[in-house]
């Protein structure tokens, strides 16, 4: 599962600690999360969502089924 | 620290007064002579804040984010594994007389120890893979 996490942070000018205080989680979650190398569970991706109000699916892109979906983190445009 | 620290300080309490208690019964019992019942009483003194240890660490368990649970979940098999080689390793070496065969009194305090080194052990591996 691709995600936006990292790019919808840096919007807001959030650090890992400042997004990990919102959402109750350790910093070290908030970053494996943004490396991919972990996918959240549905009720903490539901809580990142009504955090950024945005809805779940624009966050999280779960990719082909072959595994070599598109980069979330890349935007409709190729840039990121 | 994480943020999940403030559950584990006082496991870390409890563990050292066990720790502590233990020491203390032990010289208690070396000097005094104490009838049945008490002394009875006076060596299972330690497994009170043992047995406080334990449920604190399980309110520590449920407070922790999900990924740290599944990093914890993680490091408990890597433990359990080490420790199931380490004891059915010696056993077998022991039984081959390989190695001295050890009375189970002199075992568990080592067998505590490993317990506690593996799943550190397996903590610090588990989370490398996680950062």
């Amino acid at each position: 599962v691709n995600n936006r996490l990292r790019l919808l942070r840096a919007e807001r000018r959030w650090s890992q600690a400042e997004l990990a205080d919102r959402l109750g989680v350790s910093r070290q979650t908030v970053n494996a999360i943004e490396t991919g190398k972990y996918d959240p569970s549905l009720p903490l991706a539901f809580a990142m969502a009504r955090l950024f109000e945005q809805p779940i699916e624009t966050i999280f892109d779960p990719g082909s089924e072959d595994g070599s979906g598109r980069d979330a983190t890349v935007g409709g445009d190729g840039t990121r | 620290l994480s943020r999940f620290s403030d559950k584990l300080f006082p496991v870390v309490g409890l563990a050292v007064l066990s720790a502590v208690l233990t020491v203390a019964v032990a010289w208690v019992d070396r000097a005094v002579e104490l009838p049945g019942a008490v002394h009875v009483a006076l060596t299972a003194l330690p497994l009170v804040p043992l047995a406080a240890m334990f449920f604190g660490i399980a309110r520590w368990i449920e407070a922790l984010d999900e990924l740290q649970r599944l990093i914890h979940l993680e490091a408990f098999v890597f433990q359990f594994s080490a420790t199931g080689l380490l004891v059915m390793g010696y056993g077998t070496l022991a039984r081959a007389g390989l190695l001295p065969d050890l009375p189970v009194s002199r075992v568990f305090p080592g067998l505590w120890l490993a317990v506690f080194v593996f799943w550190a052990l397996g903590l610090a591996l588990v989370r490398r893979k996680y950062r």
